[in-house]
């Protein structure tokens, strides 16, 4: 448990350093994995399939592969 | 492809459409406007001739005037002496014939007998019984008659007149008559038209039209054409035209186009035929006319390129004016609405809940729907910050 809000806080983590709107790069992620990381808490269960579709989301609107 | 390139292309697509039918349109006006110039030649000329042929009767008339007064001619005539009336009309009819073209002068008797008293133009030849049409009308019924006779080897125009004496009783009859080569001419300068003279051989003698035509050192055309013979012409190579034409059986009363043709000199003319009637309202032969229409088809093409130009021009002023107003009534509004939708979407997806989209304010179909995503964005966000806030508290 916890492993799609840690993905979320390394996504907030690469705005800051980059200064870039978070609300606006999760956003994106947000309509291209197909959920809302909004609504992503650290009780929020696991989901491999749901990871999977962040990460390919964060790698297109970050250029990044998340470490989570 | 997108929605501004379809219309442009869908407008694009009517203006070809309209510029073809256009053309079309013209196309067909153009022949029907060259067709038009061709029966409006053959018309013209067909009223010059028949004007030309009363101004040359109503000279002859005044001329048969002028000599029934004459008691030179009235006196031998009245006593029966040939001689002495041939020896009195020899020196007019020199002067007719030098100035007025009059190539036959008539005294003749009256009916039962209807004979030839005197032909001034061959003295040697009388006696004969008058059966020619103008003749039989004027003496039906005592009053001048004209109008053309077709003879064995030509055609000529004749004016017969009742004559009195001094005592105003009817003596006999004098006839003038002129061949009319010298109306080709004569339409010639009137029109400005090459024409060409064709007679019905059907009551003429070829045995007679070759003597004539040796004794006037030109070659016998007698078997250039089936039906009919060619008397005279303008112009040579009209002459060469006239002999390959077919369809000359078909003339009817009103005239026949038989095309537009390239002339010599690379401009555009029109052929065409009319009939020339003798007095009796029979068909003797045609006049063939060859109009220049280089000037007509000239001002109509000008006119179809000047046309083409304009409506060009405007559909493509009116094509520019549309899509100017397509893209500053819709396009670049729906580009600005699209980019301001898709950023409140995102930064709601986000967690911007608080986010809201402002209508442009117009009342039409694209405001509509402003105000419509402006309700539906509000009620969104208002959702998803109550179930965010539930979630948070789980």
């Amino acid at each position: 448990m916890g492993r799609l809000h840690d993905a979320v806080l390394e996504i907030d983590r690469i705005c800051q350093d980059r200064g870039l709107d978070s609300v606006k790069a999760k956003g994106e992620i947000s309509m291209k994995s197909g959920f809302f990381l909004a609504i992503i808490f650290p009780h929020t269960p696991d989901d491999t399939e749901k990871l999977e579709k962040l990460r390919a989301a964060a790698q297109s609107v970050l250029g990044v592969s998340l470490q989570t | 492809m997108s929605i501004r390139l379809k219309m442009v292309l869908s407008i694009v697509l009517v203006f070809v459409l309209g510029m073809a039918s256009l053309w079309f349109f013209l196309e067909r006006s153009y022949t029907t406007r060259v067709d038009a110039a061709a029966a409006s030649a053959i018309q013209g000329a067909s009223t010059a001739f028949a004007r030309l042929q009363q101004a040359e009767a109503d000279k002859l008339s005044s001329t048969l005037i002028g000599l029934q007064s004459n008691a030179a001619f009235r006196d031998p005539f009245l006593a029966g002496d040939r001689e002495a009336l041939n020896a009195a009309a020899q020196p007019v009819f020199a002067g007719l014939k030098a100035d007025h073209g009059v190539t036959h002068w008539y005294f003749e008797s009256v009916p039962p007998s209807g004979t030839v008293i005197l032909r001034v133009h061959k003295p040697e030849q009388f006696g004969d019984v008058l059966t020619r049409k103008t003749y039989i009308a004027a003496s039906a019924n005592e009053t001048q008659s004209a109008g053309l006779e077709l003879g064995k080897t030509a055609v000529a125009l004749r004016v017969v007149r009742p004559y009195y004496g001094a005592d105003g009783k009817l003596i006999g009859y004098m006839e003038l008559g002129q061949e009319i080569d010298s109306f080709l001419d004569a339409i010639r300068q009137q029109t400005g038209d090459e024409v060409g003279l064709l007679l019905k051989k059907e009551s003429m003698d070829s045995s007679g039209w070759a003597a004539v035509a040796k004794q006037n050192g030109r070659p016998d055309n007698w078997n250039d054409q089936e039906d009919f013979v060619l008397a005279g012409s303008t112009n040579e190579a009209l002459s060469a035209d006239i002999i390959k034409t077919d369809g000359l059986t078909a003339v009817g009363k009103d005239g026949k186009v038989f095309g537009v043709f390239e002339g010599d000199a690379g401009g555009l003319e029109t052929r065409g035929a009319f009939p020339i009637m003798d007095a009796a309202g029979v068909p003797i032969g045609l006049m063939y006319i060859q109009h220049d229409i280089s000037t007509v088809v000239d001002e109509i093409q000008s006119t179809r390129i000047r046309m083409m130009g304009a409506v060009a021009t405007m559909m493509v002023v009116v094509l520019a004016v549309v899509l100017l107003l397509m893209n500053g009534l819709i396009f670049r509004r729906l580009n600005h609405m699209i980019s301001d939708m898709e950023g409140i979407s995102t930064r709601v997806a986000g967690g911007d809940y608080d986010v809201s989209y402002t209508p442009t304010g117009n009342n039409d179909e694209i405001g509509h729907f402003e105000h419509f995503y402006s309700d539906f964005i509000t009620m969104v966000g208002g959702a998803l910050k109550q179930l965010s806030d539930s979630m948070k508290k789980q």
